[in-house]
């Protein structure tokens, strides 16, 4: 179900009163979210912690199911996609902040685990994938011997293992150290342009929002209008 | 990497857990190997000294449920039969077990006919047969000699009578080689039952067909009230303790398998609540629900195959070490049919199948945000 991408400019996603509630409404992590994202764009999400950063991140990622609203990806509604686990796997890469590589398996290993299930061979991407994130002599390496940034790269290697068009990563730098931050960052810009890749980022680090095309900020789970403006 | 390499990983990873259930299903699993082997076993090893004897029908009481059938007095059906076409001889035997020794088990005692062809496929390796009816002698199976410590020229006291042995014989069938043989006669003296046999064997001639068998069946159904004429086969089917065996071995299968469908729902139940937040990730990463199926259950299959085949083992072990226990010797010969085994293999699938099943449901239905947010 991969969907084709049209001329740059064209959005590639836009979300509609987009709301996400909990307990019976006593919760709004989101309430009533319109953002509009173009092809090949970076923006960044920012706001206060509980805001409902990760939450417009999940439903954009099809992880959650909204209240209410919609999503649009290249013009079609998520409502009318049907299987939203195949929509996942072939347009959506994740990455996060806990990194969430699986500890027993290589770091080859968890670079092929989205493709488990799937047709072909994929440990030739996979190998060059982490070649090109300068992991070349870390393959057979388990996570717990990788240092942060490195298990950050692993993820990232994993994420593009799909060939997904949106990665969506919350907070990827919020557990390195600045230098392996900004590493990660310049990785992810070239990775980008290489592989015209649009990229929603949550983040606190107002180093990371400065290079974005773009910052969309939040507040109590609605886009705050005049930080936007 | 692909699933069947994720799925061990995985129960590698839990190295305790999963030894414990593999140990549990292979008990179950042995179990029902072990009794189901020796219940046919038993059921075999009757059918073979019949078959090996040669006999093609046999008469009995028809109503009689007793492991051996309760004797009667031979003449009141022997010249009836006797005069049915193609019947070549009608041949009493006698059977009880009895212990013949204070510190060996009880052993099978058999009165045959003397001179009936009963006696025609056991093999002489030392000594010489019965003379004649009125010789206090024995045949003892090779099995039983070795069991009591006896040779050619040694005494057994059997119910207070001294016997000498003759001569021990080999036979292919187990449970001769088990058993001492003395003449009909002599065996209706010790047990006090002038003239009674408990089964008249016949022999047919070469041209009987197995038309004629049903015919001398009928008319044994129709001339003589109260016994029956069956093939060997029959009359082990009848055997009370082959039934009681067999039922046992199937309620075994009932039960174990029952248990270890549950063991192993337990353990993925247990497995996929500890594994939600990498339920989650994996979703999140593209898995499709499907192939979350095919993990658990596969894992849970591969838990229940491991244990099926070292249940398999392990009770063909239990089944041949029971085989050689003192008590069962010459008496159990347990019969490892290899369909039989294939199926116990196909069953411990099918309990993989389904205990996964529902816990692999349960883990593919799961909200991918949530199940990202458990700890
Ligand atoms: N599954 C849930 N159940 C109840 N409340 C939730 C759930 N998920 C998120 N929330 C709440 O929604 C709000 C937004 O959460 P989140 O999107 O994680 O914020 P952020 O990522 O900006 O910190 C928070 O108040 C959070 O507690
Ligand atoms: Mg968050």
């Amino acid at each position: 179900m991969t969907i084709s991408s049209p001329s740059p400019q064209a959005p590639i996603l836009s979300t509609r009163n987009l709301s996400l509630h909990f307990d019976e409404g006593q919760t709004r992590a989101l309430d009533g979210v319109d953002i509009e994202i173009v092809e090949g764009e970076f923006v960044a999400i920012t706001g206060p912690s509980g805001c409902g950063k990760s939450s417009l991140l999940n439903l954009i990622g099809t992880l959650d199911i909204p209240t209410s609203g919609d999503i649009h990806f290249r013009s079609r509604p998520y409502s009318a996609l049907g299987d939203l686990s195949l929509f996942r796997r072939e347009n959506i890469g994740f990455i996060f902040q806990s990194f969430y590589l699986l500890p027993t398996l290589s770091a080859l290993d968890n670079v092929l685990v989205p493709t488990i299930g799937r047709s072909g061979d994929h440990e030739e991407r996979a190998r060059a994938l982490l070649t090109r994130l300068g992991l070349s002599n870390r393959l057979d390496h388990f996570p717990g011997k990788l240092s942060g940034g490195e298990r950050q790269r692993v993820a990232i290697a994993r994420a593009l293992i799909n060939d997904p068009d949106l990665i969506l990563a919350d907070e990827p730098t919020g557990s390195l150290d600045s230098a392996n931050a900004a590493q990660v960052l310049d990785l992810l810009d070239c990775l980008r342009r290489e592989k015209e890749l649009t990229i929603i980022m949550v983040t606190h680090d107002a180093n990371v929002s400065a290079r974005a095309d773009r910052v969309i900020p939040m507040r109590d789970g609605k886009v705050d209008a005049e930080v936007a403006a | 990497m692909n699933l069947l390499r994720f799925a061990l990983d995985n129960l590698y990873r839990r190295p305790a857990r999963t030894a414990l259930t593999v140990s549990a299903i292979s008990l179950g699993i042995a179990a029902v190997v072990a009794l189901t082997s020796i219940a046919w076993g038993f059921e075999a090893s009757w059918q073979k000294a019949n078959d090996a004897r040669g006999t093609d029908l046999i008469v009995t009481r028809i109503a009689s449920e007793n492991t051996m059938p309760s004797p009667f007095v031979a003449e009141q059906v022997r010249p009836a039969l006797s005069a049915l076409p193609h019947v070549q001889q009608v041949v009493g035997l006698l059977s009880e077990m009895l212990t013949v020794s204070e510190d060996a088990p009880p052993v099978f005692v058999f009165g045959w006919a003397h001179g009936s062809y009963l006696w025609e496929h056991l093999k002489l390796k030392d000594g010489r047969w019965p003379a004649d009816d009125g010789e206090a002698v024995l045949a003892i199976g090779s099995l039983a000699a070795e069991m009591l410590h006896k040779q050619v020229g040694d005494d057994i006291e059997i119910e207070g009578r001294l016997f000498k042995v003759a001569g021990i014989f080999e036979s292919s069938a187990l449970v001769e080689n088990g058993a001492l043989i003395m003449t009909l006669t002599q065996m209706q003296q010790i047990t006090d039952k002038p003239g009674k046999v408990n089964i008249l064997n016949i022999k047919l001639d070469n041209s009987a067909t197995d038309a004629d068998i049903e015919t001398i069946k009928a008319q044994v159904r129709k001339t003589m009230p109260g016994f029956i004429a069956i093939t060997s086969g029959e009359l082990v089917q009848k055997n009370a303790v082959v039934r009681i065996s067999k039922a046992m071995s199937n309620a075994t299968i009932l039960i174990a398998g029952l248990v270890g469908a549950l063991v192993v729902f337990n353990t993925m139940l247990m497995s996929i609540n500890e594994r939600t937040r990498e339920i989650g990730i994996l979703l999140a990463l593209g898995w499709q629900r499907r192939t979350v199926i095919k993990l658990i259950v596969g894992e849970s299959v591969i838990l229940t195959l491991a244990g099926g085949a070292i249940g398999i083992l392990l009770g063909i072990a239990i089944a041949s070490g029971l085989g050689h226990l003192e008590l069962m010797r010459g008496k159990i010969d347990a019969v490892f049919s290899l369909p039989f085994l294939f199926a116990v293999l196909g069953l411990s699938v099918f309990l993989g199948i389904c205990g996964g099943l529902y816990p692999a449901i349960k883990a593919a239905r799961l909200l991918p945000s949530q199940a990202l947010r458990q700890e």
